[in-house]
């Protein structure tokens, strides 16, 4: 039966189960000694979208290592739809539960996660950016109303690793710093992702941007999102903040300004 | 401080990636050669206008919800009519089609307007784990009634006629009763849909399979095909045994140009793609392999094709 003969071909071919192989070669299936050009098409293409996704997880770990990775992570992660570009948010969390890789390299699950953030802005849904010249208008005392929305593209990550310097890396940094020990925020980088037209921008963010676009991203207004900035960072420049997010294109176009 | 209580700053900020999306309209794809449009080439397609009839596009890489791929195509497909093949729908799926990905194929053909839809008389899907190969079906009358009843699922959402493809493959099964050539008909005439006839493919699994290219060819009702392949295969071994394996990687075999003049002169002038995925090669390449492709439809000349009772 169909639902069968199709059960029996996943398993041999993203389970690598030989006795289902056998099976469907004993119930019928001709020149099954040629049944391995099916798993080496599904493993390879998808290898080489999980390549294409993560080119510097890659280059850290070397093409052999992160083969070994993309057939671990294809065998337990299958694509759920017959999307590629949506295929690989998974991976950070399965390198995360990959002991043999995060105990050498235990940054690469933040290095992936940026990397995956880099994938979405740059399939993610085109929107508006909001620019100084829209909010000329608006008069001073009405700013700590305003509700700003995040674009649609960003992605915020925070590391306690130096996951900034690290993307877009083709060598692992030498000597490579001992890991720190747990908890401790020195060498953390904090990381913005935005594609506001074509190109995707990877940004270091400080502490208190980062937890001021954080604040925002929950529906905070200014006033009170600056204030949480201020608080994670006592030099936080919300002039300054707010006038490089505006050029970079931070912001959605679609505000709301609360009434005073 | 409730939402409710905003005023909204008005600019008069355009929504993007709405603003074109009635501007195309149904452009027939011609009985010409064109060639498969991939991301390597996009340079060449937005600084210039390469010579070809038509392009084709693989509609699962567009399936996304924005960004510089869909622009491309969007400024491309201004001036070459548009073929979406699809590689992602498992018409041959026994636990039917994901209605998910039906309503983003409606949503991106509504947008770019195809001349023409594609799929594959194959499977990908199952158990909800999408396998991303085009796997072989039985040829048997329950894998038949599931695929005509997927085909006719889709059609309804897509809200038209589509062409299915023979397929490659490097294995078959014994319970299958009909041969191919059969399969792909029955299909086709039951559902209503059409037939993309890829004589790569009939090349590549007659080899495989041990039985005569000619016999498929002979057997495909002209007026069921609205669309024809070629493309590049391996000539390789696997376990130390000679296989075809069709990886689109390359120039047409000679054999299967061969395949293609006796296509054509059996069913008359159709668009006729040049595809090529694996190690994509300068567009001037691409474009050589479908001027040959052209050739052979120019060499049609006017004469009526040669009826079915004579071949």
């Amino acid at each position: 039966m169909l639902p069968d003969l199709q059960a029996a071909f996943r398993a041999g071919t993203i389970g690598r189960d030989g006795e289902a192989v056998a099976a469907l070669s004993a119930g019928g299936m001709q020149n099954g000694h040629r049944f391995g050009i099916y798993r080496n098409n599904i493993y390879r293409s998808l290898a080489g979208v999980l390549e294409a996704a993560f080119p510097t997880v890659r280059n850290l770990v070397g093409d052999e290592n992160f083969a070994v990775l993309a057939r671990r992570f294809i065998a337990a992660h299958p694509p759920q739809r017959p999307q590629l570009f949506a295929y690989g948010g998974d991976f950070a969390a399965f390198l995360a539960g990959f002991a043999p890789a995060v105990e050498e390299l235990p940054f690469l699950p933040d290095l992936a996660r940026v990397e995956w953030a880099v994938n979405e802005a740059y399939f993610e849904a085109d929107a508006e950016t909001l620019n100084a010249g829209h909010l000329a208008g608006l008069a001073p005392e009405r700013y700590a109303g305003l509700r700003l929305g995040l674009h649609p593209t960003v992605r915020l990550i925070e590391s306690d690793w130096p996951v900034w310097d690290l993307w877009g890396a083709e060598v692992l940094p030498s000597p490579w710093p001992d890991p720190r020990p747990p908890g401790k925020r020195e060498g953390g980088q904090r990381v913005l992702v935005r594609r506001p037209e074509s190109k995707v921008d990877v940004v270091m963010a400080t502490h208190g941007d980062f937890a001021f676009l954080g604040a925002l991203a929950t529906g905070d207004t200014l006033g009170e999102a600056a204030a949480v900035g201020t608080t994670a960072d006592p030099e936080f420049d919300l002039s300054a903040c707010l006038a490089g997010h505006l050029a970079g294109g931070t912001f959605h176009s679609h505000v709301n300004v609360d009434a005073s | 401080m409730a939402a409710g209580d905003g005023i909204a700053i008005e600019h008069g900020a355009i929504e993007h990636g709405t603003g074109l999306a009635d501007a195309f309209a149904r452009d027939p794809i011609p009985a010409a050669a064109g060639i498969g449009l991939r991301h390597t080439h996009y340079g060449d397609f937005l600084t210039g206008r390469p010579a070809t009839a038509w392009i084709e596009v693989h509609s699962e890489n567009y399936l996304c919800p924005g960004g510089p791929r869909l622009a491309t195509l969007e400024a491309i497909r201004r001036h070459y009519p548009l073929s979406c093949h699809g590689v992602g729908l498992s018409l041959g799926s026994a636990e039917g089609l994901d209605t998910d990905h039906l309503a983003r194929l409606r949503a991106l053909f509504d947008r770019f307007e195809p001349g023409l839809v594609s799929e594959h008389v194959s499977w990908s899907t199952t158990g909800g784990d999408y396998l991303n190969d085009l796997l072989p079906l039985p040829y048997t009358e329950e894998a038949l009634d599931t695929l005509v009843g997927n085909i006719g699922q889709a059609q309804d959402a897509l809200s038209r006629t589509i062409l299915i493809e023979n397929p490659s493959s490097y294995v078959t099964f014994a319970e299958s009763a009909l041969p191919e050539w059969e399969f792909c008909v029955e299909a086709a005439k039951r559902s209503g849909c059409g037939l993309l006839l890829d004589v790569n493919n009939i090349h590549v699994s007659a080899f495989n399979h041990g039985y005569d290219a000619q016999d498929f060819v002979r057997a495909i009702p002209g007026e069921l095909v609205g669309e024809i392949h070629v493309a590049g295969h391996a000539d390789t071994e696997w376990n130390g045994r000679p296989v075809l394996i069709d990886d689109h990687g390359s120039t047409v075999k000679e054999a299967v140009w061969d395949l293609l003049d006796t296509a054509l002169a059996r069913i008359g002038p159709k668009p006729v793609l040049m595809e090529w995925d694996l190690d994509l090669p300068p567009l001037d390449i691409l474009l050589g392999e479908a001027a040959r492709a052209q050739a052979a439809l120019d060499r049609l000349g006017p004469e009526p094709r040669i009826p079915d009772d004579v071949a």
